[in-house]
């Protein structure tokens, strides 16, 4: 996504489609994914469902954030600040999967 | 994958292209080029305002001219700052986003009706039949969240969403279902507050039918604790409403738009029909009717949030219950029952689900297998009927539906008639003139294209204000023939206002606001007698009309107006 923002053309299917799923699919689903490593009961299709509506919480709640903060609404802070928690609450889901998986090895 | 799964995940991609296909109908009739209602426009000034400066506005110097308001952007502020980023990230224009929106939380809430759908009934025909029924929706469902840009679009997917975990919260006691729904029930709040009452009052009759029906005492302390939950975001509402006042005057304002005559902005049971669509319908109540008479309590959470819609459209029917509802701070919410249409269309359609796999097809099949049919081959050719049986049954709502997508184009190309109107309003007075227009729905556009306030339109932020009474009796005086025209000089004045625009298209279907009520269409020979009715007037000089005589502007001389004080008669709605 930061490839396509900063580095490749204005407007594109690409970058509009990957925005599409950057802003209202992956924080939540990076956060679904960490939670899923403590509550085994979410789970399949489900995943799906959450991860959009746990999407629009993050990304509202941060441009609330940004809002009150200096830099304001603006491209950089956002994506940085999405992408951020995105990776964050990934590697913890992994980090947690990965111990669950020794564990049970 | 086993057969039956990839058959379904064929099926749902077949409705889901099937649903985005008829919503980008208006968006390719017109390019998404321009947004030509009312609420379009205040979202976009919003999210343009954001993507200017960086901050929500929160001061809207264009709405309720002379002194502007702070009730433009008080709400819907999680709305705008999701288009913002949408926006930005995606590098699109900002119409080219809010037109597309719409599409994409169709997608949305396809899946989640699907998912809904298929836990709850343990059935993938279930979901997939409702995601089906969700597609084919009319009249104020698919204007407010399958064509136009607007808050419902997100709350379409954010209702069924927070009822579903809130029902996996009863059934399987887990924190985190309860977390997650409360969560995203207040960020509904910070979307459009209209979502987060109607899943409130949901939510609080699902856990009173659970206390009677199953005995379970916890529904009350579940949904208290939802509530609860979800209060961070009625902390940071209150915060950015500067004006406590406007919950009340919404309501003020949405019982004297009820009240015009035809109206509008309640369901009546004709409109309820059509709308639905009959075999939604049918399925709806029949599911509602059977979950209750089999106590069959997974449903409940579906029926209370059907039923709830359809109490909400009967209060708002009752004439005498608008006014103690006025009397109300959130009465307005009920009153304006046309917006329950988006949300209970979704209810319908997963009762129509419910309805088919859980009832109609166990049926059939017991009838095919007590007349001694070979039950393996049966199972599967039954499926087959009742599935050309459900789609030949809403190919008329699927047809109407298309009709009602390629009109709205028409609606889409509405602002570029008044081009030249707008030009000239640019080109020929300042920033901070004041007008006031016949069409109080093209006032909206002037606002937008023009940076003009307008005096008085059917926009909330219009009619939440305090002296709303004084600005009907503006519009009726100046532009309806038969008021003392000394009320109008002296609410032109009070008003400040600069300019009269008479629009000729709109000449026909005049709005008498004190009168609540729509002029009766005259001959279209009488617009030469009303113009020159207009011209009579000493106070005003013509300063413009366009070659084919569709729009004429007249200034407002301040010098001759009546400077008098007239008490105004009472207005009731």
């Amino acid at each position: 996504m930061i490839l396509f923002v900063y580095f490749l053309g204005e407007q594109t299917y690409a970058r509009f489609l990957l925005s599409v799923v950057y802003v209202l699919y992956l924080p939540g689903y990076s956060l679904v994914e960490f939670i899923a490593t403590f509550e085994k009961s979410i789970k399949g299709v489900e995943k799906i469902a959450y991860s959009f509506g746990l999407s629009i919480v993050v990304v509202i709640l941060f441009c609330f954030l940004l809002n009150y903060s200096p830099w304001g609404i603006r491209l950089t802070p956002l994506v940085i600040g999405i992408s951020l928690f995105t990776i964050i609450c990934t590697l913890l889901a992994t980090l947690r999967k990965y111990r669950n998986h020794l564990r049970i090895s | 994958m086993d057969r039956s799964r990839k058959l379904v995940g064929i099926g749902l991609l077949m409705v889901i292209m099937f649903g985005v296909g008829i919503r980008l109908i208006p968006i390719l009739g017109t390019g998404a080029t321009t947004l030509a209602d009312l609420d379009p426009y205040r979202n976009l000034r919003a999210v343009n305002s954001i993507l200017d400066s960086g901050r929500i506005p929160t001061f809207d110097p264009l709405s309720a001219a002379p002194n502007a308001t702070y009730n433009t952007y008080a709400t819907s502020q999680g709305y705008y700052v999701l288009g913002v980023a949408l926006t930005l990230i995606s590098g699109l224009d900002s119409v080219q986003m809010l037109a597309i929106s719409p599409v994409i939380c169709e997608v949305a809430l396809l899946l989640t009706i699907y998912v809904f759908g298929c836990v709850l009934t343990k059935h993938c025909g279930a979901g997939l039949v409702a995601a089906f029924f969700t597609t084919m929706m009319q009249g104020w469902a698919i204007d407010m969240i399958g064509t136009n840009p607007l808050a419902e679009n997100f709350g379409a997917v954010i209702f069924p969403l927070v009822l579903f975990l809130f029902w996996k919260y009863v059934v399987h006691k887990k924190i985190v279902f309860l977390f997650f729904s409360g969560v995203i029930l207040g960020t509904a709040l910070l979307i459009h507050p209209i979502i987060y009452f109607y899943l409130s009052i949901t939510l609080f009759t699902y856990s009173i039918m659970l206390c009677i029906l199953e005995k379970k005492m916890g529904g009350i302390m579940s949904f208290l604790k939802v509530i609860l939950i979800s209060s961070f975001a009625i902390l940071i509402q209150f915060c950015s409403l500067m004006d406590f006042g406007s919950t009340i005057n919404f309501t003020h304002g949405a019982m004297w738009l009820t009240s015009l005559q035809p109206a509008h902005y309640f369901i009546d049971f004709n409109r309820l029909v059509l709308e639905t669509g009959i075999s939604t319908l049918f399925l709806g109540l029949l599911g509602i009717m059977l979950t209750l008479l089999l106590r069959k309590c997974d449903y409940l959470i579906v029926v209370t949030w059907g039923t709830i819609m359809f109490a909400i459209i009967v209060l708002s029917l009752i004439a005498p219950m608008r006014s103690l509802l006025a009397s109300l701070p959130f009465g307005g919410f009920i009153i304006f029952s046309h917006r329950v249409m988006a949300y209970l269309s979704s209810a319908l359609s997963l009762l129509s689900g419910i309805v088919i796999v859980d009832y109609l097809l166990p049926l059939v099949s017991y009838i095919t297998k007590s007349i001694n049919l070979h039950s393996s081959t049966v199972s599967g050719k039954t499926a087959l009927v009742v599935v050309v049986a459900i789609v030949g049954i809403s190919l008329p709502s699927i047809q109407s539906y298309s009709v009602y997508a390629i009109n709205y184009n028409t609606v889409m190309h509405y602002a570029p008639h008044f081009v030249s109107l707008f030009g000239w309003i640019e080109k020929n007075t300042k920033a901070g003139e004041i007008f006031i227009v016949n069409d109080i729905n093209l006032g909206e556009l002037i606002r937008a294209f023009t940076k003009r306030p307008v005096v008085f339109t059917v926009s909330y932020q219009d009619l939440t204000t305090q002296d709303l009474e004084k600005r009907m009796w503006l519009q009726s005086s100046v532009f309806i023939r038969g008021y003392d025209d000394k009320i109008a000089q002296m609410l032109l004045h009070d008003f400040s206002v600069n300019y009269i625009i008479v629009v000729r298209a709109v000449f026909v279907t005049n709005i008498d606001i004190c009168q609540k009520k729509y002029t009766v269409l005259p001959p279209e020979d009488s617009f030469s007698l009303y113009i020159k009715w207009i011209e009579e007037k000493p106070y005003l000089v013509e300063v413009y009309h366009d070659l084919d005589g569709q729009f004429y502007i007249y200034s407002v001389d301040h010098e001759r107006l009546f400077k008098g004080e007239i008490l105004l008669p009472e207005l009731k709605p």
